[in-house]
């Protein structure tokens, strides 16, 4: 077999089925590839000659028998952030964008799609998850496309926006009294009591295979360079730890020359169990109970945290977390430097990345791509500050004069020399 | 005091296939150790070698994480319902 699921910790080897940890030692199972096969095979120009979408990489992704998705996935544009580089005086600075991913506007739909081709090839007839608001957007997004049944399991506390932009699909939305982590106890249990294909327990390690994406379009993005460094924000710790092995996976495969690329961390004060366990080192992980304004990132106890610490002490980077008023000044700043919207995670790693350079972890000149993973209409709700006070004037030049002359001088001379 | 305990998905393996079984313990360590009576290996497959909670299984008591609480040590009551699943989930 060409690809199978490994035991990370014992080795074990299995063909794909869905199942998430190892029979043996129930340690997490990882897909692995024929690196040796594919160095001697697979080429640049094999890739470029492909659509743009995530599946361009499929020798990187599980196999699909039944053949690969059509749904533009993916190719998210990866920009030169000038202006927020002179802000936070990087002068090499990218924003790899997945805002505006397609079909529901965040890196979620990424491992969706690979996980709802494993639950068809699989034979699922109903799939599920347990989400954040993401995740339950891009279930019910890509099962409304597919004709998949399915069912999403999120916490009654979340954003509007994100119930609205889940319940407008083709889906069952099911809000559960509790957190996050209560909602993912509950869809574990779905998945082995009633045989559901929730894309983040029974389909995990396949679905997890899908943010690997990020991490190759940054680099073919790049121009097939590894970026000295990269943020990435972190719920579950799963993204960071892909970003990671994705850019291993390019030098096994010969895509890439051998180079080092720091991985750094973003969370929220108010739920910082990963960051706090890279910043003291400590065996274990201590799981919290989350209170921030960021829902997209409140796992408490994040099933790959040990996973992804390492990951970041092993690569030489590091980890931060920022308050709820960093997050939303952090939304603000790339909102108003690269005209880019994000929601709060996104907030989260501007705001961290700032942090950083001040600590001076960061190094400032090095070529450090932020992984921003979702829209900000999504939370927008946050942002209802900045529009607040706005003022209505009568359809009169004459209004539109008078309002003008009553601002401040230095804002009108603002005004018209940005006209 | 009788509780009534559940394994998941891959954890039945632990105790031999089985989804429920009743018995008696005031903590969950008492379980963990009565259940290692009765099925061999028990502990081996569900603590680390120091003693703690195996980092891959998270433990319930009506629905409510150990780790939230007394870990190892948390009381129960009769009639409480435990319940034993991978932690691989989620993110």
């Amino acid at each position: 077999m060409s690809q199978f699921l490994e035991c990370r910790s014992c080795g074990e080897k299995i063909e794909f089925r869905p199942e998430t940890v190892c029979p043996t030692c129930f340690s997490p199972l990882e897909v692995v590839y024929d690196y040796e096969a594919l160095r001697n095979t697979l080429q640049h120009s094999d890739i470029e000659g492909r659509p743009g979408t995530m599946w361009r990489y499929q020798e990187l992704l599980p196999e699909v028998p039944g053949g690969i998705p059509d749904t533009p996935v993916g190719w998210t544009p990866l920009i030169r952030a000038r202006r927020l580089g002179e802000a936070l005086n990087m002068p090499n600075l990218y924003i790899k964008n997945d805002a505006v991913n397609f079909p529901s506007l965040s890196f979620k739909d990424r491992v969706v799609s690979v996980a709802l081709a494993k639950a068809v090839d699989f034979g699922f007839r109903t799939i599920g998850c347990a989400s954040t608001g993401n995740l339950a957007n891009a279930v019910g997004a890509q099962a409304s496309m597919l004709g998949l049944k399915s069912v999403i399991l999120i916490p009654q506390g979340l954003e509007q926006q994100k119930i609205l932009a889940s319940a407008c699909y083709n889906t069952q939305v099911i809000k559960v009294a509790g957190s996050y982590d209560d909602v993912n106890r509950l869809c574990t249990e779905l998945a082995y009591r009633e045989g559901i294909g929730i894309v983040n327990v029974n389909l995990r390690p396949f679905y997890a295979e899908g943010s690997k994406t990020v991490g190759f379009e940054i680099t073919e993005q790049l121009g097939w360079t590894l970026p000295d460094q990269v943020v990435v924000p972190m719920a579950g710790g799963s993204l960071i730890s892909k970003v990671g092995k994705a850019f291993r996976e390019l030098i096994q495969v010969g895509l890439v020359g051998e180079k080092p690329a720091k991985l750094f961390g973003a969370q929220a004060t108010g739920c910082a169990p990963i960051s706090t366990l890279v910043k003291t080192s400590a065996d274990e992980l201590v799981p919290v109970k989350p209170d921030t304004i960021v829902k997209s990132l409140a796992i408490g106890t994040p099933a790959d945290g040990r996973k992804a610490a390492d990951s970041i002490h092993q690569s030489g980077g590091w980890a931060e977390d920022v308050s709820d008023e960093e997050t939303v000044e952090g939304i603000a700043l790339l909102a108003e430097t690269e005209g880019i919207f994000t929601e709060t995670a996104g907030g989260v790693t501007v705001a961290v990345a700032g942090k950083l350079l001040k600590q001076g972890r960061l190094d400032r000149r090095a070529l450090t791509v932020l992984c921003i993973t979702g829209n900000g209409l999504k939370t927008a709700d946050l942002m209802e500050y900045k529009a607040a006070d706005l003022a209505v004037i009568e359809p009169k030049y004459s209004a539109f004069q008078a309002y003008i002359n009553s601002q401040q001088k230095e804002e009108k001379e603002h005004y018209v020399s940005a006209c | 005091m009788s509780v009534r305990v559940e394994f998941l998905g891959p954890l039945k393996q632990v105790v031999g296939g089985e989804d429920i079984i009743e018995l008696e313990a005031g903590t969950i360590a008492g379980v963990i150790e009565k259940l290692n009576e009765q099925y061999q290996g028990v502990t081996d497959r569900l603590l680390e070698p120091e003693g703690t909670l195996h980092r891959h299984i998270n433990i319930y008591i009506n629905e409510e994480d150990i780790r939230f609480k007394e870990q190892l040590q948390t009381a129960l009551s009769p009639g409480d319902v435990v319940t034993v699943i991978s932690a691989i989930a989620g993110g």
